[in-house]
């Protein structure tokens, strides 16, 4: 038991045993650290805008051009199909420094917009993500934040649908299972025209 | 003659015994795998990320734990490791739109990559605005940092392979002689 074979092979063996056990232990901890977590979250909306795009429409203001380019990026190809875009400008104050724990890595935050078209009951679009890593910057605070994403349907029509907007964090731990969390949601209604 | 050369001092019996040990321990390792495969209703239910296109949450090297339950249907921000009909690379990306078809029960689903600016529109194929539930492998429930970075290093440098496949037989037969001292 002296040579540096045996004591090296020794001492690979002992890591490859405490450490899955210690990894299995800190994965083991998060579902009860999140239970105590009391995350506050506020959302209100400011304004909804929708247009009707089609490739031969000039945009009348700059949130019109930011919407025709956000929607032709979806697009690598070729030109966007004429329909309905909406983009949603909010408010939102999110506390989520309780969320944080010695096994989270980092916070996917997202706002969720959720909403039902005559042919399809279930429509779930993501209009504005962030990523937080520490603990300091878990308190989202934003006023009349505008939508990274555009609301489109699949048939193009968003006339007279209304949704539920909900603020989504996704739990990403330093070993162990993924956690999704839900909170503060909010129904919006998509104006007819502006 | 040639299993005496081979395994030197043994019987017939002892080197059969050796042979069914090893056989013994690879259909373990084999049962293992695909038992947690039928567990998670993935095929491959372990994959290594490959590239950047999640940082922070993934980096390359990392472990992710997939699983694909009927009664866990996709929503927005599931984050899921798709294949493209055509093209065998699988990728790591989230959810941005799912939108599901009542006539045909159909999903149609849009990912991106945390770290990329745009859509995923431009992997898939070319007129190919959408990614169907079928061509989702599974979803992400686990994740252990840094342990897939051994198989990206084997994968990059295949001479690495062959050295530690020849170190392993080095030390088998070195074994022996040092049982029978």
């Amino acid at each position: 038991m002296f040579s540096f074979y045996n004591r090296g092979s020794t001492l690979l063996n002992f890591l490859c045993t405490v450490l899955p056990v210690l990894l299995a232990l800190l994965a083991c901890t998060s579902p009860f650290l999140l239970n105590q977590a009391d995350p506050k979250v506020k959302i209100n909306v400011r304004n909804v805008h929708m247009k009707r795009y089609s490739s031969s429409s000039t945009p009348s203001n700059k949130k019109e051009s930011t919407m025709m380019k956000l929607y032709r990026y979806h697009y690598p190809y070729r030109y966007p199909p004429k329909g309905d875009i909406a983009l949603i400008d909010f408010d939102i104050n999110a506390d989520l420094t309780s969320v944080f724990n010695w096994n989270v890595k980092e916070l996917f935050v997202y706002l969720v917009y959720e909403f039902e078209t005559p042919k399809q009951k279930f429509n779930q679009v993501v209009v504005w993500d962030d990523i937080i890593t520490s603990k300091q910057d878990a308190h989202i605070k934003g006023k009349n934040v505008e939508s990274e994403y555009l609301v489109t349907a699949l048939d193009n029509k968003l006339r007279g649908i209304s949704g539920n907007l909900t603020l989504y964090w996704d739990i990403i731990p330093n070993t162990g299972l993924l956690f999704q969390k839900s909170k503060g949601s909010i129904t919006v209604p998509l104006q007819k025209e502006q | 003659m040639l299993i005496e050369s081979l395994f030197p001092g043994k019987t017939y019996r002892e080197v059969a015994h050796q042979i069914l040990n090893i056989l013994m321990v690879a259909a373990s390792a084999i049962m293992m795998w695909k038992g947690l495969g039928i567990l998670t209703n993935v095929e491959s239910p372990i994959v290594v990320v490959l590239s950047e296109s999640m940082e922070p949450a993934f980096s390359r090297g990392d472990l992710i734990f997939l699983s694909n339950f009927k009664n866990e249907p996709f929503v927005a921000g599931d984050i899921v490791v798709y294949k493209i009909e055509g093209k065998d690379i699988p990728i790591i990306h989230r959810i941005l739109k799912i939108h599901k078809d009542d006539a045909s029960g159909e999903e149609f689903i849009l990912t991106k990559g945390d770290n990329n600016n745009v859509d995923d529109r431009a992997l898939y194929n070319k007129n190919q605005l959408w990614i169907k539930k079928s061509e989702i492998v599974g979803k992400a429930k686990g994740y252990l940092p840094y342990i897939g970075y051994f198989t990206i290093i084997m994968s990059d440098y295949p001479k690495l392979k062959y050295i530690m496949l020849a170190i392993m037989a080095l030390m088998m037969l070195n074994e022996k002689e040092e049982k029978k001292n």
